[in-house]
């Protein structure tokens, strides 16, 4: 894999870090507890992943999809609002970790093979 | 090739361009220029050479308020990929649009190819006007060259100012003073693609502009509204095009009307009309913007002005070779937003590659096409032409759009050229030669 699309990897999977979790079903958000509409906005403070893009996020039932069908996502958020974020394409995936409080949320991000991190920072806009 | 045509093909392009993006910081197009503007690479670098199939199943449905809390037509399952449709638009006759008005602002707007109306909001005086182009995040060149001329002392007043798509979003800044200066200057230059759009498709987009509008409201404020409106009233006049969807038809904003009409409408219409002219088919939500028409209340569809071309000096029938008009203006400058020059890449086999590519070319000939008609037309005025663009030279590097790494530099380049001795060319920039076009840093290949 080239340089390029793991660089293209980590921002395509830098979505979904906030969106989506590896958190165990029964440590899932009760149900309505983070549901609605995020967006969360994506830094890179390391790595050649462009600067910062805003993703659409939604939470539905304790659970995190994407509204767009170009991104592919599966997870959970905790009941304490405490994610864990595994996202995959193919065989390329990132991490990442952080918490949502009430309306707002943030966290850390990296790839999976670590060529690229920063921050991410998510806010409800809707339910 | 007509420039109907060409921009039949532009925007065909965005609509189909968004939802299969390029990487944007890849050999598909990191650091050229028609990326970095970001209408035609909304999305961050993420390839899809498919559609992705529903990711989840659809289950534990409920529906989902819109993000901007309207009442939705449809209503998906919570975890359904397909946007929410927006309720159904009051029908209307192409009679009824032709003679819709703004409520309680009639003056705030008039028909683009309209020669009576124009002639007719053009200050009494004549004076030096401004044109600002086009061109997405590469506005930054443009606000540079404003900003370099107040520097140097040598920024006249403008009695007219004309702006599309991100040259009408600098155009109050310009229009209202050097006062506004920095603003103009972050305005350029700390804006990320965050502070632009959302990915996330709506139903009538592939990105969501929201953060856009979120922007100028933050910018355009009460205070920029009445620097606007004073002066306008004293005279001088600031226009702003959009493209009416449902008419065919390109639109001029009388901005200083509406300022001058003030209130929180005022305001509301006067952002509204900023976020409508950079309002990309198909990548960006249309705007609809309410309207009157014998007494019948509907809602037109407006999107970027730049459909109707890139650049506003005066209505389309004014500046036919056969037109004996002559512009009343003491000078006419021009800042072209959008480079000229050809830049090189092996096109990868893949549609929003190749539409990307090919709308990048579309604009740049249809700027320079306008370019080289209103030179015409100022020398047959006897007006002075002046114009800035940038330099051939300038080719830093872009990791996506709205890239504050590479905005910040192009404003820089500007600022450099408006602060210089010539910050103008007296005619248009020489078509690109046979030599080796301009191509990008980044690597140049074709494959993944």
């Amino acid at each position: 894999m080239t340089k390029v699309l793991r660089s293209i990897f980590a921002v395509t999977v830098t979505v979904l870090l906030v969106a989506v979790g590896t958190v165990p079903t029964n440590a899932v958000a009760r149900v309505g507890a983070f549901d609605g509409e995020w967006s969360v906005v994506i830094q890179t403070l390391r790595g050649d992943c462009g600067p910062a893009y805003r993703y659409a996020v939604r939470i539905a039932g304790g659970r995190v999809f994407s509204p767009d069908p170009s991104y592919q996502a599966s997870g959970a958020v905790a009941s304490n609002g405490a994610i864990r974020v595994v996202v995959s394409r193919g065989d390329q995936y990132a991490a990442g970790t952080g918490r949502l409080s009430g309306d707002a949320g943030r966290g850390r991000w990296r790839t999976g093979k670590g060529e690229c991190s920063g921050e991410w920072a998510a806010e409800r806009r809707g339910w | 090739m007509t420039m109907h045509t060409r921009w039949t093909i532009c925007t065909a392009a965005a609509l189909f361009l968004a939802p299969l993006l390029p990487p944007s910081d890849t050999p598909f197009g990191s650091a050229t220029r028609v990326f970095a503007q970001g209408w035609f690479d909304p999305q961050p670098p993420v390839r899809h050479h498919r559609r992705a199939r529903h990711p989840v199943a659809q289950d534990d449905a409920k529906p989902v308020a819109s993000v901007h809390g309207e009442k939705k037509a449809g209503t998906p399952s919570a975890t359904s990929s397909e946007p929410q449709q927006p309720p159904p638009r009051v029908t209307f006759t192409a009679a009824e649009d032709a003679v819709a008005i703004i409520p309680g602002m009639p003056a705030a707007r008039f028909w683009a190819d309209s020669t009576t109306d124009f002639i007719s909001a053009l200050p009494a005086q004549p004076g030096p006007w401004l044109v600002l182009s086009s061109g997405g995040g590469d506005g930054a060149f443009g606000a540079g060259v404003l900003v370099g001329l107040s520097a140097a002392g040598n920024r006249p007043e403008y009695s007219v100012v004309t702006g599309v798509s991100t040259g009408a979003l600098m155009a109050p800044f310009i229009f209202a003073g050097p006062r506004y200066d920095d603003a103009l200057r972050e305005t350029y230059t700390k804006i990320s693609a965050a502070d632009v759009f959302e990915a996330g498709r709506t139903a009538e987009s592939f990105v969501d502009s929201w953060p856009l509008k979120d922007t100028i409201g933050k910018k355009v404020t009460p205070e920029l509204l009445a620097d606007v409106a004073a002066e306008h009233r004293r005279g001088r006049r600031l226009f702003v095009t959009s493209f009416d969807v449902d008419a065919e038809r390109p639109v001029v904003w009388n901005m200083g009307a509406i300022a001058a009409h003030g209130g929180e409408d005022g305001l509301a219409l006067f952002r509204s009309v900023l976020l409508a002219s950079t309002a990309l088919p198909g990548a960006f939500p249309p705007v609809l913007i309410d309207v009157e028409a014998n007494g019948k209340r509907f809602a037109e569809m407006h999107v970027d002005g730049g459909v109707g071309g890139q650049l506003f000096v005066a209505p389309g029938p004014l500046l036919l070779p056969t037109s004996d008009y002559r512009l009343p203006a003491t000078q006419l400058y021009i800042v072209v937003n959008t480079g000229l020059e050809r830049e090189f890449q092996v096109v990868d086999r893949f549609v929003p590659t190749i539409l990307t590519q090919v709308v990048g070319a579309a604009v740049k000939v249809d700027t320079r096409l306008m370019l080289d008609i209103a030179y015409s037309v100022a020398k047959r005025s006897g007006v002075g032409f002046n114009v800035a663009t940038i330099p051939p030279s300038f080719n830093a590097p872009s990791k996506g759009p709205f890239d504050p790494g590479y905005m910040g530099p192009l404003f820089q380049t500007g600022y450099d050229q408006g602060k210089s001795a010539t910050p103008f060319a007296g005619e248009p920039p020489p078509y690109p030669s046979g030599s080796p076009p301009q191509s990008s840093q980044n690597e140049k290949t074709g494959a993944n």
